[in-house]
């Protein structure tokens, strides 16, 4: 399979990811668009390493830097998410209207 | 010690700045603020006698070169200097500074509100004020140039009165608006060419192309038509001189608007001759356009404050046609214009707020023949007018004078021109006396205004006002009688500078300077002065 | 290979500055579970302190050492990255200073708080000196992450939260979309991730297209640090809704942070496209200056007019970036550097005005002098500073900026950050006018119940200290400015790819110092030694 395939897949997820954080009006649905962003870069790093850097494969150390960090990174959300959740009984992003833009 | 090589300037305009940073720390038990009063007019007093002392000991009349000179390193990656240095255009003014600060901390002894900060600010501007005269550097100038927009705002916006904190808003808008252009012609200047370099005669050095030179002036007129000002630009004074208070309404005419004029000269004249030979005729016209345009204004202002604002700006156009006459005479006048202004200017203001602290009104109907009860202060009031409408004798009559012949006699300009100039300044110089004479008529004589005369609050002036007018009014009268006093100081300089001034024109560069209208010619030739 | 011949080839010394502030976290983390939170609350922040000024004292140590790479390339612990690294702990140092009596007042634990600040610290330290991409993306990750916390950390208040949950999503997605700019990039250089290693492999490539979609997406993640327009629609919310000393620490610490990845990576990595990202960064300044500048004007809440005019003054940092020359870069340091003190300078007032009133209004300001001149006269030249008001240490950075800009030929770049910084002295000077030129009569109703001063109370003695020296800073920092000017020239100069990023814009001469006698003899372009 070429390298083309595995980009466009990412590619692909990205924009999903994308339009996944500009519609959703669930603040967990926004963090997990986020996830998807994330994993399109895994996708790409994960292929990029397979066919053009097998010596080292720093891609896919990469990758593993980036699960970690991702998880931390919904850890704090999820927390912030709950904390919130706490205050106002709602997740809904229309209605954080406390601060305005 | 070595006198020859203490740093004089350095330590004129540091001393009150150091000075003011310990006001915090003077105890003030009854929170009248007379302690800090006597603090600040001792540290004015010391510093106008380092002044003095400097000027009769170290600095050499004969020279047109600059003098004093002090160049330290400050942040050498920019090429920023400390440099400092006065010549004939400097000392003047920075005499000057001297007298008139002193006098208005003393002029301000009646304020009461936040003494601390007012006499902070006061004496940061003294400071600040030396050093626009003294820098010999451009970035250091435009530095203490913009050192000056806080105090005058801070002291425009607190002592002022109804509308100051419109007033100040809008001077610091204007001000700090110009002030852009002092910094773009300032990189442009030092950039230009192979070298960078900021300091003024190192740049005054530098072959500018004309087009470069048309666009840096351009600029510059600008930052200093706001300040001087000149017509277009005036807006911001007569709302900050009619809201200003007494001792900050003498800085502001005596010495802040003299800023402009000086580094009109400085600048445009002297370190970009070529463009200044184009822009002249621009400078001659705006000058007569100041002249009768403010002296009409001021014709129909019935706040006090304003009128005598508008007749400021209507004696600087002296000052511009001066600068563009291109004879030694004409520029000679115009720095004694501004001299003679900063005297009679800061005179009449003061006299202004004295009154308005007894009538509490600045409107001219509501006063009227409080003369009798305040005859002092109607004395002095107008022998300040008299000064101010150029009668013969005073100092504004010899600098107008040595304005108008010097450009009569200047070989620009057309025949026709020079004569449609000085008629219409003429006119300028014959409508000064009829406002200035109907306004003392509607203050002093008149019906009187019961109210008012019968008010205990109106008394004559005190002895430190009548001593502060007498401070003025005697080298008012010392510069009308014998002006070599003052135009010595700087012959050497503006000769020197109206040659370099003439080389750019070129029907002028090979032309010996009129005969006749050098002033000290003029002088011996009107007056008969005795030699000293 | 042995262990000690690994050590050695690490050259772990390089990071021992972080080292500092990592034993200082675990110290305080360990000593608070251990103690207790309420005798934590006595002596962790002064631990945290004591740590960074050691971290500090570390990294003046390292300036006289020859740059090395550490850890196989991944860390560079050159001049650069010493003073920006000193500069972000510095902002955690005064952050802390006006923390203590804040967090103590929320009644929230500080020894948490005092964790999460040092590991935000730690990964913006990290960042300053990253060489390499998975370095880079999560030190960049441990100062966002921690940042969110810190934004989010008064739990019971309602704008906090919302602050913190609006900067992580939009913190997240940016940095994913960095993410993806990297990802691209470790494919175009054929899967390379060190820095140099990259340059070398795109100049021989030809793939413009791709290496444009990467930089693209790099620029966006870090526009999104730094709070360049148009990626700066997260700053008012935040700086509004969280506490007013992380939004202290974010306008310093992260932003210098921010700006040390963008002068890392992009004249490091994209040399190849030099004039798109000038171009970029050019239109980024200017939207950046005249927005956060002019809507700063219509603001009424201080920490929202801070937050404008703390995108304003990104912007002019950002003149320094984009003209890639030496002084340029010198210059944006400096700023920062200045910056560092007069922000926080104002954020500690604000603080200050904040605990003992309650608020932070404009025009709950009013008539302020007369109850509290000390405040007053800090708050007013920490914001005139910022505002380039001279003699004060803004005056002098913004000088070197503009300096740098016109030397580079950036004409009207430079006027428009003259004019924008006009419109700012107009905002700022209306907080001072509130303070200083209202009438007792006028005072507002805070104002006149203004509680009696006191400093005795835990945390303020810190507060105090920090309002000192960020006040002595603000105030001679510029006149005697001449070590810094040759600090940040020094810091600059040995970066070798600062230079070959505009070998064309050769410097010219400074005039040296005049002798009265002149003509001054004038250097010629050619035998150019100086700057």
């Amino acid at each position: 399979m070429p390298l083309e395939f595995f980009l466009l897949l990412a590619a692909a997820l990205f924009c999903i990811g994308i339009y996944g954080l500009i519609t959703s009006r669930n603040a967990v649905r926004v963090l997990m668009s986020v996830e998807l962003l994330l994993n399109s870069v895994n996708i790409n790093l994960v292929a990029f390493s397979n066919f053009l850097d097998r010596q080292n494969i720093n891609g896919q150390v990469f990758t593993v830097f980036v699960i970690t960090v991702a998880a931390a990174e919904a850890a704090v959300g999820l927390a912030i998410i709950l904390a919130i959740y706490r205050n106002r009984d709602t997740v809904d992003m229309e209605q954080f209207n406390l601060l305005k833009w | 010690m070595d006198l020859a090589t203490f740093p004089w300037l350095t330590t004129i305009i540091l001393f009150p700045l150091v000075a003011a940073a310990a006001i915090p720390l003077i105890p003030d038990p009854k929170g009248q603020g007379r302690p800090i009063r006597w603090y600040s007019l001792v540290i004015g007093l010391i510093d106008f006698a380092l002044i003095v002392y400097t000027f009769s000991t170290q600095y050499d009349l004969s020279s047109s070169e600059l003098q004093l000179v002090e160049v330290y390193n400050w942040i050498p990656q920019l090429g920023l200097q400390w440099s400092l240095g006065a010549d004939g255009l400097s000392m003047p003014l920075i005499l000057l500074t001297g007298f008139v600060t002193t006098l208005a901390i003393l002029a301000a002894w009646p304020v009461t509100l936040k003494p601390r900060l007012f006499y902070f600010l006061v004496l940061a501007m003294y400071g600040g004020q030396i050093a626009v005269f003294a820098v010999q550097d451009m970035l250091v100038f435009f530095l203490v140039w913009e050192l000056e927009l806080l105090p005058v705002y801070l002291l425009l916006a607190i002592w002022g009165g109804y509308k100051r904190q419109y007033a100040a808003t809008k001077f610091i808008l204007y001000t700090a608006g110009s002030s852009l252009f002092i910094l773009v012609a300032a990189l442009a200047m030092a950039f230009y060419g192979d070298t960078i370099t900021f300091d003024m005669r190192a740049l005054g050095l530098k072959e500018f192309s004309l087009s470069f030179e048309l666009l840096v002036y351009g600029g510059l007129l600008i930052a200093y038509a706001v300040k001087l000002p000149i017509v277009p630009l005036h807006t911001w004074l007569p709302d900050a001189h009619g809201e200003a208070t007494a001792p900050v309404h003498m800085l502001l005419a005596g010495i802040l608007l003299k800023m402009g004029g000086y580094a009109l000269i400085r600048m445009n004249a002297e370190m970009l001759p070529q463009a200044h030979a184009l822009f002249a005729p621009a400078l001659v016209i705006l000058g007569v356009v100041n002249i009768i345009y403010a002296a009409l204004t001021s014709f129909a202002q019935r706040n006090l404050k304003r009128k005598i604002a508008y007749s400021s700006i209507s004696h600087m156009g002296f000052v511009l046609i001066g600068i563009a006459s291109f004879t030694d005479l004409g520029l000679s006048g115009a720095v004694l214009q501004m001299v003679s202004h900063g005297l009679i200017g800061a005179s009449l203001f003061f006299l202004v707020g004295a009154t308005y602290d007894r009538t509490h009104t600045l409107i001219l109907e509501e006063m009227g023949g409080v003369g009798q009860k305040m005859p002092k202060i109607f004395a002095m009031f107008t022998a300040c007018s008299m000064a101010s409408l150029a009668l013969p004798g005073m100092s504004g009559f010899v600098a107008e004078l040595m304005v108008f012949v010097g450009f009569a006699t200047s070989d620009a300009y057309s025949l026709a021109f020079r004569i449609i100039v000085v008629f219409l300044a003429a006119v300028g110089v014959i409508l000064t006396p009829i406002y200035l004479l109907s306004m003392l008529r509607e203050i002093f004589y008149g019906a009187e205004n019961k109210d008012l005369t019968s008010h205990e609050a109106l008394i004559d002036a005190e002895p430190r006002e009548v001593f502060i007018i007498a401070c003025l009014l005697v080298p008012i009268i010392g510069i009308g009688l014998y002006p070599k006093i003052i135009t010595q100081i700087y012959d050497a300089k503006t000769a020197q500078l109206t040659l370099r001034m003439r080389g750019a024109v070129p029907s002028l560069a090979q032309a010996p300077v009129p005969m006749g209208s050098s002033p000290a010619g003029m002088t011996t030739h009107f007056y008969q002065a005795p030699q000293l | 290979m042995d262990v000690a011949n690994l050590a050695s080839q690490l050259n772990a010394g390089a990071i021992l500055p972080e080292g500092a502030v990592i034993l200082t976290l675990m110290v305080v983390l360990i000593g608070e579970l251990a103690l207790g939170r309420a005798s934590a609350a006595r002596w962790t922040p002064y631990v945290a302190i004591a740590g960074l000024l050691l971290s500090v004292g570390l990294l003046c140590l390292q300036w006289d050492l020859t740059p090395t790479l550490s850890f196989l390339g991944s860390f560079n612990a050159d001049k650069l990255s010493i003073v920006l690294r000193s500069i972000i702990a510095l902002s955690t140092l005064v952050t802390i200073l006006m923390s203590i009596r804040y967090v103590e007042q929320a009644g929230s634990s500080i020894g948490e708080f005092m964790t999460i600040l040092l590991s935000a610290t730690v990964g913006g330290m990290f960042l300053c000196g990253a060489e390499e991409l998975t370095m880079i993306f999560v030190s960049l990750e441990t100062l966002s992450i921690a940042s969110y916390l810190l934004t989010g950390y008064m739990k019971r208040d309602p704008r906090s939260n919302e602050a913190a949950l609006k900067y992580l999503l939009i913190g997240a997605a940016s940095s994913a979309v960095f993410l993806y700019g990297l990802s691209l990039l470790y494919g175009l250089s054929g899967g390379e991730t060190h820095l140099s290693a990259i340059a070398n492999a795109l100049a021989q490539g030809t793939n413009h297209l791709g290496l444009l979609i990467a930089l693209v997406f790099v620029i966006a993640g870090i526009s999104f640090k730094i709070a360049a327009v148009p990626f700066h629609q997260w700053t008012p919310d935040v700086y509004e809704g969280a506490p007013t000393p992380v939004v202290a620490f974010l306008s310093v610490g992260s932003k210098a942070a921010g700006f040390a990845l963008a002068i890392r990576l992009l004249t490091q990595a994209f040399p190849a496209v030099v004039e798109q990202w000038q171009f970029i960064f050019t239109a980024l300044a200017i939207l950046s200056m005249v927005l956060g500048n002019v809507v700063a004007i219509a603001q009424t809440s201080m920490k929202r007019m801070l937050a404008y005019s703390s995108i304003g003054q990104a912007g002019f940092v950002m003149i320094g970036f984009v003209i890639g020359t030496e002084a340029g870069y010198a210059s944006m340091i400096f700023y920062l550097l200045i910056y560092l003190f007069m922000n926080l300078g104002a954020f500690t007032c604000i603080i200050l005005f904040a605990l003992r009133t309650g608020t932070d209004q404009i025009s709950e300001y009013a008539g302020l002098y007369q109850k509290d001149p000390l405040l007053t006269l800090a708050l007013s030249l920490c914001l005139l500073s910022l505002g380039g008001i001279p003699p004060l240490a803004g005056f002098f950075g913004k000088i070197y900026l503009f300096w740098a800009g016109w030397q580079a030929g950036a004409y009207g770049l430079v006027i428009l950050g003259l004019v924008t910084s006009v419109i700012s002295i107009y905002y700022y000077i209306r907080v001072v006018k509130m303070m200083v030129v209202k009438e007792p009569q006028e005072m507002s109703d805070v104002v006149l119940n203004y509680p009696a001063i006191n400093w005795t109370p835990l945390g303020m003695r810190p507060l105090q200290v920090g309002l000192f020296v960020t006040l002595i800073a603000t105030s001679i920092a510029g006149i005697l400015s001449n070590p810094l000017f040759t600090l940040v020239n020094n810091a600059v100069v040995e970066v070798p790819h600062l230079q070959t990023a505009n070998a064309a814009k050769t410097p010219m001469a400074i005039l040296p110092t005049t002798t009265p006698e002149l003509p001054a003899p004038l250097v010629s372009n050619s035998d150019s030694t100086a700057l």
